[in-house]
């Protein structure tokens, strides 16, 4: 509901600073609609309102990521995630869309592996993103995502790579952005990760268990512009 | 630049995973002793050792059989090869299966059935002689179907490397009747005979004669 009276709040406020000049000039007695205006029209959030189709918008994000797995299979059954890393680069916006390619790195740490030999997994994902900013309070935006990443799996003792796993994994999910300045901007996410592969195994349920993995996915970061 | 280019090429070229990550298997195997009773908390290991002069052992996997005498589980597919062992506790004599993928049927199940451990008083000594009567006639590929003791063997050939597909002496099972297959070529014509005989071994080593 915030987001419609903000859309509504920002277009009004648009067909306004059209005709502003010409009404205040009408009413040169009125310096309290004045003053109210130009408050209203300098706090108005700047991405609200694109006035290019196309725009380079180079920005990054940098986070650090915490899953926590889901369902029965084998990242979520015998290793615990420990800590992981994130960083997206947007390159350019189409009607504030964004689009962005990132790495994001996490480990997840032996646990209960039935086969004692691995001592983590290493889990890489190269993906390409497009999210859309919404602003919604002061210096609040809600950033919705969608996300397409390879994903390398991989099962290692120590320094060795004992298995290697290459999968899809897709991630819808949203930011929700404090903007400091310009510059800096602070963030934590959510979103929800299902990872794919169609390995070969000898039953459904095994092709499930060793190629999927499904987390809800929390990030904290922050975006520099 | 050139050396960090080659040396990063080198290493990532001599890296190759012990497993295949896209494939799993199920393997299956039953450890019974001489007399069929099954063998729990025996130890087998699968180790991924290949021979290649850059490759090292990795940890190996390590599996106990159950009350039933039964492994049971789920892998990654070795990458290369891999070896099955049983380690011997002292009573029980060990062995080694060679190249365990050969046995990956094409659903991905790796299934030994029944696997016999024997005590060395279990076995008897079987041996073959040989006695030609034509210097046309040669005797190849000999094959039994024994319950029998071999300390390795490989598995893409079910034959043990030390003797190839030519054993001549073997470790059977006391008290058993098994099938001795074996083919005798004719050198003059190019014709390949092959010969079935039925044998039986008691408690006491004993031989066959081949007269061809």
């Amino acid at each position: 509901m915030n987001y419609f009276l903000q859309i509504i709040g920002i277009a009004t406020l648009s067909l306004s600073t059209f005709g502003q000049q010409k009404w205040i000039q009408n009413n040169n007695n009125s310096d309290f609609f004045q003053n109210k205006f130009q408050t209203e029209i300098q706090s108005a959030p700047s991405d609200s309102v694109k006035t290019k189709p196309f725009d380079i918008e180079p920005s990054m994000r940098l986070g650090y990521i915490k899953s926590f797995g889901m369902g029965d299979n084998i990242l979520n059954n015998e290793f615990q995630n420990s800590n992981g890393f994130s960083i997206i680069f947007s390159a350019f916006s189409i009607y504030n869309a964004k689009f962005s390619a990132g790495f994001e790195t996490q480990k997840f740490v032996e646990d209960a592996s039935e086969l004692e030999i691995y001592s983590h997994v290493n889990k890489n994902s190269y993906s390409l993103q497009i999210d859309y900013t919404i602003p919604i309070q002061n210096k609040f935006s809600l950033v919705p995502f969608i996300n397409y990443g390879v994903v390398v799996v991989n099962f290692k003792d120590g320094k060795d790579l004992l298995a290697r796993q290459t999968a899809n994994e897709l991630k819808i999910g949203t930011y929700l952005d404090y903007q400091f300045n310009s510059t800096y901007t602070a963030f934590v996410g959510l979103s929800y990760t299902n990872l794919f592969n169609d390995i070969q195994a000898p039953t459904p349920q095994d092709k499930k268990y060793y190629g999927t993995f499904q987390s809800v996915q929390l990030v904290l970061g922050f975006e520099f512009n | 630049m050139k050396k960090i280019v080659f040396l990063f090429a080198l290493v990532l070229f001599s890296c190759s995973e012990d497993f295949d990550g896209e494939k799993v298997i199920a393997l299956k195997m039953k450890l019974v002793d001489a007399n069929n009773n099954p063998l729990s908390n025996e130890k087998i290991t699968i180790s991924t050792l290949d021979y290649d002069y850059y490759d090292e052992e990795h940890k190996p996997i390590v599996k106990f059989t159950d009350s039933q005498g039964l492994v049971n589980f789920k892998m990654f597919q070795p990458a290369q090869n891999a070896n099955l062992t049983y380690d011997a506790n002292g009573l029980f004599l060990p062995f080694t299966i060679l190249n365990i993928n050969a046995l990956i049927s094409p659903k991905y199940s790796l299934d030994f059935g029944t696997i016999y451990i024997f005590k060395q008083t279990d076995l008897v000594d079987f041996g073959i002689l040989f006695s030609s009567s034509n210097s046309n006639k040669i005797v190849m590929e000999l094959k039994i179907d024994a319950i029998k003791y071999d300390e390795f063997l490989d598995a893409s050939n079910n034959f043990n490397p030390l003797y190839g597909n030519f054993q001549t002496v073997y470790q059977l099972k006391k008290n058993q009747n098994f099938t001795l297959t074996y083919k005798v070529k004719d050198s003059s014509t190019g014709n390949i005979a092959t010969f079935n005989v039925p044998l039986s071994v008691g408690t006491t080593p004993s031989t066959h004669t081949i007269i061809y």
